[in-house]
């Protein structure tokens, strides 16, 4: 069984979703689970705040975790050795390279030494739980024996933010309705951001079992007028709050810095970079962890008499060491020369500790800082500072209107806001549409404060 | 969920063990056989719950001696290969001497989703759950060369390993760890839900000490057990016990300090100083409270009344659902130990009632008493000799415990640990031979055990466990018209502690009437009374048999009260005794 609720931006989907598990759990026999997955931590945090309020504390059996977590604690773990024999022993978010082959070399590496990497988490979920195309028929045997133990205990699954399931975890969760396990999905495709399109694919797979909210209970009417003007005419959203301010402002008109400083933005966004705006965040923890992850090998290797865990703790202390020193010297060979004057490092094992430095020294610090329209999906805010940008402006401004990636950034970009929005026209949006064009063309979204 | 098969090896006279196991697990056996180290063993790959808590590091001590002897003597034997290094490692580590349980756990539908991180390997469709205990050297390499800096230093033979044995054994290379079979070490947090309470024999001295009276047990019980409005009560009760405590003992007058002070106005200081309840916990307010019987305190009971108590709490706490928790298992050694024979019964029906309810509770206790074996649930048993176990649910088929159920003398502890036991097929022969024994002195330490059928099962198992002793078993058969059963029960023949002896005639009557002066006895002493005056020996047998009770019972007691002198008894029969007394065949 499937039920599919497309909610747009501030339709209340996380209290729903609550409400929805709770009842569940109310109807559930005492040994069952009701599973709740989340892409984000965020959100997962506030689906638990509510139940927490509803319930006083969250029971046992419903279990709300991120879509890796779930993945991982509830099919990897527990089955993944029996299809496979292999049992890892940890997970691991390192920097993986852009480029596939070095990608897989790296996830290889990590899977030799018992340790899963995060991005493959959906892949090998699905290797127990659906398909992988080396399968034997012990395999195939086996993995009906560890579907029918899962029927066992999972009573509901419920799936937040619907928009962001990737391929393989679509194919699991075929799976799990093909199973016949009842399938609670939320989300909104308006918001898919990564164009996976699966939501999509859901929604016209399972039709009747589709239902519209449309109501929007966050935006003030006059920005849902706005955001509906690109929005398809099934999903168009009503608005039960009274209009707020939409302010136009020209980059060229003003001094942005100065302007960012003295208006008190409770969220600001743009699509991506650029020479004026940073989007750069918090991503070190992931850096270090690489430093460390190839320090660590590499020391490993060279001193593989020693006790192992008191290398771990060794590497972790020059992993530190190496950042510090970096960011003052700017100069990976000198660095490392430096923290390690005796030890002999291989050439390979010298370009990856050097590469891992970069990594983490590369956090570039220029420019206005502000936050990716991703960055800031699923939040919201009273004062809003929406930059926009010519990539965005484009849907915006009705040239061009196919429904993908771009168009859901900008319905996000534009649905973020309780109370007031301020529209920062880059330049190289006014110097494509003109100033008087987009300000006609704003008007017609009432109120507009110029 | 109950653990469905445990292997041990090499813990203390455990060398090794694979059985298979009931929900409940009833051990018996005689004395130094095993039975303590099974339910330590069975113990070793769970979390304590803090009653009776026991290490679990272990020491040289609970290393299989022979295994350890075996060791010794693979060093004594390959020093030069060692020294030499044409031993490897990899042949050197089959060598050293480790000690591992490993148990199956099955789970119930529901209890799927708890065990599911002990799952290691799918098989016909089930997927096997276990956890094991290891306790072996950490680095095996380490361990090697300490052996070999040993061997190179002493001059090890075996005059002289005697004093290098702890050295040769460095037990402080070893470390344990549990985990799961073919996966390896669990974290904390899967193994805290499975949970272990024992008691063990040495428990007199636990149920003595006041505070330990199984107070936490009962403290459990009543939290468990409490609503929430009763709980309300008591601390309104406590406050009231307060305020009359202040009142009786006028405890702020007591407290009067502005008196001795000289400075001004520091009775304003003074006077706002007053005494509160301190409020405590519900569940200290609770340990206040302790076991009792008949309104005296529980130390001032007898030892029996006391174990029987202590007993009962602890199994009641254990009942309550614990919701960390998702197994427990309870081990008592002799849960009759100093109870008479009513408390016996009455520990029996308990633990009856109580494992035929729960299933998150796995009870395994030894037993030197037939009252705490149920004798309808014979797959329970597990029976230890010499450090080996045989569980009767993997030693019999179902039909074969049922037959061995129905029968209403069957005593296990006679039948596998009687030093002379003589196996009958029937009540007759048992009253018959009993009534013999009773009539000569010399012969009343042979038990007498009726079976209606088939003995060999029982002769096999009967071999296992009596492997080393020197306990003696008699088989007393009918003859049946049956030359095939008769030949393949009289193979045991061959092992020097099994005597079968067969009818010459169908069954038993015949054969006493036909012995000796046998006819000429009998129809001396019932030629009256029974009718038996004009009878042909034939005649006699038949009427005999078909009178069956009455005849024989009037017999058997002529006999046991020894005015049968004359009786003899027949020729298969005497020799069996022959045997149980002496020895030979």
């Amino acid at each position: 069984m499937v039920n599919i609720k497309v909610a747009g931006a501030g339709a209340g989907k996380t209290t729903n979703m609550s409400d929805s598990i709770i009842e569940s759990y109310n109807n559930s026999l005492p040994h069952r689970n009701i599973y709740c997955i989340a892409f984000t931590n965020n959100a997962s945090d506030n689906i638990k705040e509510k139940i927490k309020l509803k319930l006083g504390c969250i029971p046992n059996r419903i279990k709300i975790s991120t879509i890796h977590s779930f993945l991982y604690q509830e099919i990897i773990k527990p089955y993944y050795f029996l299809l496979f024999n292999k049992d890892y022993k940890k997970v691991s978010s390192i920097e993986l390279p852009s480029e596939p082959k070095w990608s897989n070399c790296k996830i290889n590496e990590l899977d030799k030494n018992d340790i899963l990497h995060i991005k493959v988490i959906p892949q090998r979920a699905k290797w127990v739980f659906v398909k992988k195309s080396s399968d034997t028929s012990v395999q195939k045997e086996a993995r009906k024996t560890i579907q029918s133990a899962f029927l066992e205990y999972c009573e509901s699954i419920f799936i937040d933010e619907a928009q962001d399931i990737d391929k393989d975890f679509f194919e699991i969760l075929n799976n799990f309705i093909t199973l016949g396990i009842t399938v609670n999905i939320v989300g909104d495709p308006k918001q898919d951001l990564k164009g996976f399109g699966k939501l999509d694919e859901l929604i016209s797979k399972y039709e009747n079992n589709v239902e519209y909210i449309n109501t929007c209970h966050r935006c003030p009417n006059n920005h849902i007028n706005l955001s509906n003007s690109i929005v398809d005419d099934l999903q168009k959203q009503n608005s039960d709050k009274p209009n707020g301010k939409i302010r136009i402002v020209f980059e060229s008109e003003i001094n942005v810095s100065s302007f960012i400083e003295s208006s008190n933005f409770d969220l600001k966004y743009i699509s991506q970079k650029n020479s004026t705006f940073n989007t750069q965040n918090n991503t070190t923890y992931f850096e270090s962890e690489t430093l460390f992850y190839e320090l660590e090998t590499a020391l490993k290797e060279i001193l593989s008499d020693k006790d192992m865990d008191k290398l771990s703790s060794a590497a972790y202390f020059y992993a530190n060491r190496l950042s510090s020193a970096n960011a003052k010297n700017k100069n990976e060979d000198k660095t490392l020369r430096e923290v390690f004057p005796h030890l002999r490092f291989s050439s390979a094992q010298y370009a990856r500790i050097c590469n891992a430095m970069k990594l983490s020294a590369c956090a570039d610090s220029s420019g206005i800082c502000v936050s990716s329209i991703e960055k800031i999906k699923g939040q919201e805010g009273y004062n809003c500072l929406f930059i926009l940008t010519n990539d965005l402006a484009s849907y915006l401004f009705q040239e061009k209107k196919e429904n993908n990636k771009t168009k859901n950034k900008l319905y996000v970009a534009l649905t973020r806001s309780l109370k007031d929005i301020t529209l920062l026209i880059t330049k190289e949006v006014e110097a494509k549409f003109e100033k008087t064009f987009i300000k006609e063309y704003l008007k017609k979204f009432s109120d507009i404060d110029l | 969920m109950y653990i469905s098969n445990i292997k041990i090896s090499n813990y203390r006279n455990l060398k090794n063990i694979n059985i298979e196991l009931a929900q409940t697990v009833t051990i018996i056996g005689s004395n130094n056989s095993g039975k303590s180290n099974l339910l330590k063993a069975i113990t070793l790959p769970f979390l304590a719950d803090e009653i009776a808590y026991v290490g679990k590091n272990l020491t040289w001590f609970d290393i299989n001696s022979s295994t350890k002897n075996d060791y010794y003597q693979f060093l004594i034997d390959n020093k030069v290969s060692i020294l030499t290094d044409k031993i490897t490692l990899e042949d050197f580590k089959k060598q050293i001497p480790k000690i591992k349980i490993e148990v199956n756990v099955t789970p119930k539908k529901e209890e799927l989703y708890y065990v599911k991180e002990l799952g290691y390997e799918i098989s016909e469709g089930n997927i096997s759950y276990g956890l094991y205990y290891e306790f072996a050297p950490v680095n095996d390499l380490d361990f090697y060369k300490t052996i070999k800096s040993v061997l190179e230093s002493e001059d090890v033979n075996s005059e002289t390993v005697n004093d290098l044995k702890l050295n040769l054994l460095p037990i402080e290379l070893y470390k344990y760890s549990i985990g799961v079979p073919n996966k390896g070490p669990i974290s904390y947090d899967i193994l805290k839900q499975f949970k272990y309470t024992s008691l063990m024999a040495e428990r007199d001295e636990f149920s003595k000490s006041n505070e330990k009276l199984g107070s936490k047990s009962l403290v459990k019980i009543l939290q468990a057990k409490l609503k929430d409005r009763d709980k309300i009560e008591v601390e309104k009760e406590y406050s009231r016990f307060f305020d009359t405590l202040k009142k009786i003992t006028n405890i702020d007058t007591l407290i009067n300090w502005q008196e001795y002070s000289e400075l001004e106005n520091a009775s304003d200081f003074f006077q706002k100083i007053n005494v509160l309840p301190n409020m405590p916990a519900m569940s200290s307010i609770f340990n206040s409270v302790r076991l009792g019987y008949e309104g005296e305190n529980l130390s001032m009971q007898g030892l029996g009344q006391r174990n029987l108590i202590l007993l009962m709490v602890l199994i009641n706490s254990l009942i309550e659902k614990d919701s960390d928790a998702v197994f427990n298992i309870l081990t008592v050694e002799e849960p009759e130990a100093h109870l008479c024979i009513n408390n016996v019964r009455l520990v029996a029906s308990f633990i009856k009632a109580f494992t035929d309810k729960n299933n998150c509770l796995q009870l395994f206790y030894s037993t030197h008493d037939t009252e705490l074996i149920d004798k309808l649930k014979l797959q329970n048993i597990v029976l230890m000799s010499e450090g080996n176990a045989y569980s009767i649910r993997s030693e019999f088929n179902d039909e074969e415990i049922n037959y061995l159920s129905k029968n209403p003398n069957l005593d296990l502890f006679k039948l596998f640990y009687a030093k002379k036991c003589i196996l009958v097929e029937g009540l007759t022969e048992e009253l018959f031979i009993r009534a013999y024994l009773d009539s000569k002195k010399e012969l009343n330490d042979i038990e007498v055990i009726s079976f209606h059928k088939g003995f060999k099962r029982i002769i096999d198992l009967w071999l296992k466990i009596n492997i080393r002793s020197s306990n003696r078993l008699g088989i007393v058969r009918d003859y049946d018209d049956q030359p095939k059963a008769k030949e393949e029960h009289h193979s045991y023949n061959d092992n020097k502690f099994i005597c079968v002896a067969t009818t010459e005639k169908y069954t038993l009557e015949p054969e006493i009437v036909n012995t000796e002066g046998n006819y000429e006895v009998l129809k001396e002493k019932y030629g009256e009374k029974f009718g038996w005056n004009n009878l042909s020996k034939e005649q006699l047998s038949d009427d005999w048999r078909k009178n069956k009770s009455y005849a024989m019972l009037e017999i058997c007691k002529d006999l046991s009260s020894g005015y049968l002198e004359k009786l003899k008894l027949p020729q298969h029969i005497q020799k069996i005794i022959d045997f149980l007394t002496t020895g030979e065949k």
